[in-house]
């Protein structure tokens, strides 16, 4: 059997990557009711991504030649076109809604699976040590060496681009940041005289991981996790953008960029909204993420 | 000398790591044969194609030749133009180099001084101004940077051209385009660093023992959180060149972005590969320069390691 490894705090040399203490200053102090406006398009986004019919006011793929490349606010018998419409005669607005599916779909989802496929490996490199450490957390690094978006973009090409892939690449290529985290607070929770204490007194390792280790590193994860939902959805965007991320004519904020660069001097609206979307629940999650951490973690500015 | 010597073994293994990583996601689908086949290939082409890469031999032996030929520096045949993919990339490499070193020069200029001034002023309005600035550089997605800037500056003022090569004004667009969330990074980086030494005894020692302010910023200040700041801009060159698909595409910049999305669209593996290998290696090499370079800025980090 496979002990704990108590005696082996490396957390020292682990973290000299980034030795960093941010002093928060009153400028990132803030309150909640300065997190309303992005907690608010945090909210609608959700709301948006699930029930996306319920604003959009035209089926996001039907196509219209004879409205084609129509100026944000143009209405005719079906309605008003908010956002005016692309160059198959879609209506802008709501494609852009049902981009948010697509968005909230993957960045939520692939969060969820690198966070737990890290989170498990960090907490067992960090619980069993020596040979079982040193093989996950060097696997950990040599992912991490290869440049992400690089290995995205092989993985995808290798699986074929669909929806279902991109959310296992985005998964899978992106665990060792949690893994890394959860083996250094797993360590640092092993160490504590309490769990200690219940180790000596027989308690079984599923059971002290279960219910000593896996609360102490789920704060951690959470505060990354937020963070990274946040690049997901600029990943998702990208690998799209470069077509090998959600296929037409599944609307994807990423696809409608780029099918709006080509008609730039025609047509501004195309890659100008659903760019100010990304932007605008991007900033929102940032902001919301940094509060998190300031409130998980008020000590640790460790990033 | 030991801790160079230990650096540069962890950086060969490192290498050898992601080869092999690279080598199973290209066994992943099961059959790379069938990756790089054109569709309408006979059964029998595709046995000979297996035959001619070698990959109808034991799936060891393949991953030992695969090993072997990179470190003899042979990354093999590119399937499309049957031309060596050293050749491919050398031609193409250049391009992104000037990319990347435009936006490398433009993210630590402005990265390095957005982060002191606003450290130095905080709780000022220049902060209130600056830090808005790195807020909005940190989420805007590089390929809406890139169509914005293409939309205000190229298309309506017709101040630079809106794609292809020629000339240094054909590279602004493109560099600014790479360099801003670099620049939102080491900004941040460097505010925050700074802001750690500016609260330490040592600066209000310094300050008081009449040491002006300008050589206290830079021969006390700026050299202590010199190492965070090192760290992150090595982490960045090192992203520049994924961020360069990016911005590749959007520019129709001929440089190794490009290249990588052409070899995938025409399937050519041996170059995708090639490719995703040398990143890698770009980014193990700067960090391994990084690594050396602390040893030089803060000698303790050296003897700290060697004593261990």
């Amino acid at each position: 059997m496979i002990k704990p490894n108590i005696e082996t705090p490396q957390l020292g040399e682990r973290n000299t990557a980034l030795p960093l203490r941010e002093k928060r200053l009153k400028f990132w102090k803030r309150d909640w009711f300065q997190m309303l406006p992005f907690s608010v398009i945090i909210v609608i986004f959700v709301i948006v991504a699930l029930a996306p019919g319920w604003i959009a006011n035209h089926n996001p793929n039907l196509t219209d030649l004879a409205i084609r490349l129509k100026n944000p606010g143009f209405h005719n018998a079906t309605g008003t076109y908010l956002l005016g419409t692309d160059e198959l005669g879609r209506d802008v607005f709501s494609r852009v809604m049902y981009g948010a599916r697509v968005s909230l779909l993957v960045s939520l989802c692939s969060v969820g699976v690198s966070g737990i496929i890290g989170g498990l490996l960090g907490i067992i490199a960090g619980y069993y040590g020596r040979i079982v450490e040193t093989i996950i957390m060097r696997l950990a690094d040599m992912v991490l060496s290869i440049p992400f978006l690089l290995l995205a973009i092989l993985t995808v090409a290798v699986l074929g681009p669909s929806l279902f892939n991109l959310i296992v690449v985005l998964g899978l290529v992106r665990w060792p940041r949690y893994a890394r985290v959860a083996q250094g607070k797993t360590l640092a929770t092993v160490n504590q005289d309490f769990v200690k204490g219940v180790i000596a007194l027989g308690a079984k390792s599923g059971r002290v991981i279960i219910r000593h280790i896996i609360p102490e590193v789920i704060p951690p994860l959470i505060v990354i996790g937020t963070i990274e939902v946040g690049l997901m959805i600029i990943y998702e965007a990208s690998l799209s953008f470069i077509g090998l991320g959600v296929q037409p004519p599944t609307a994807s904020w990423g696809t409608m960029l780029s099918e709006g660069q080509q008609y730039l001097t025609q047509a501004w609206w195309l890659a100008s909204f659903p760019g100010l979307a990304i932007f605008l629940i991007v900033v929102s999650i940032n902001m919301f993420g940094d509060y998190i951490r300031d409130r998980l973690d008020p000590k640790s500015k460790r990033r | 000398m030991k801790y160079i010597g230990r650096r540069i073994l962890q950086a060969i293994i490192a290498m050898l790591g992601v080869s092999t990583i690279v080598f199973f996601i290209l066994h992943l689908s099961g059959d790379p044969v069938k990756l790089m086949a054109p569709q309408d290939a006979s059964a029998k082409d595709i046995a000979v194609l297996r035959h001619e890469l070698g990959l109808d031999q034991p799936l060891g032996t393949q991953y030992l030749h695969f090993i072997g030929n990179i470190f003899k520096g042979d990354l093999g045949y590119s399937y499309i133009q049957n031309v060596p993919v050293i050749n491919i990339i050398a031609s193409r490499f250049p391009y992104t180099l000037d990319l990347a070193l435009g936006a490398l020069i433009l993210s630590l200029f402005f990265g390095i001084s957005i982060g002191l001034l606003s450290a130095i002023f905080r709780g000022k309005w220049i902060e209130k101004v600056l830090m808005p600035i790195i807020l909005i550089g940190q989420s805007m997605p590089a390929f809406w940077t890139g169509i914005l800037l293409i939309m205000f500056l190229s298309v309506h003022l017709h101040l630079f051209p809106s794609s292809g090569v020629g000339g240094i004004k054909s590279l602004i667009l493109p560099s600014i385009t790479l360099a801003s969330l670099s620049t939102a990074t080491i900004a941040r980086m460097t505010r925050s660093s700074v802001i750690d030494q500016l609260d330490q005894d040592y600066v209000r020692t310094a300050y008081s023992k009449g040491v002006g302010k300008g050589r206290l910023l830079v021969r006390h200040i700026f050299r202590n959180s010199a190492i965070p700041i090192i760290t992150i801009v090595g982490l960045e060159i090192a992203n520049l060149l994924g961020g360069a698909v990016i911005t590749e595409t959007i520019f129709a910049w001929p440089g190794l972005g490009q290249l990588t999305i052409q070899s995938i669209s025409s399937r050519d593996f041996p170059l995708v590969q090639a490719i995703v290998l040398l990143g890698s290696a770009i980014f193990i090499g700067v960090n391994l320069i990084t690594d050396l370079l602390y040893a030089k800025v803060d000698p303790r980090i050296k003897l700290g390691r060697d004593a261990s």
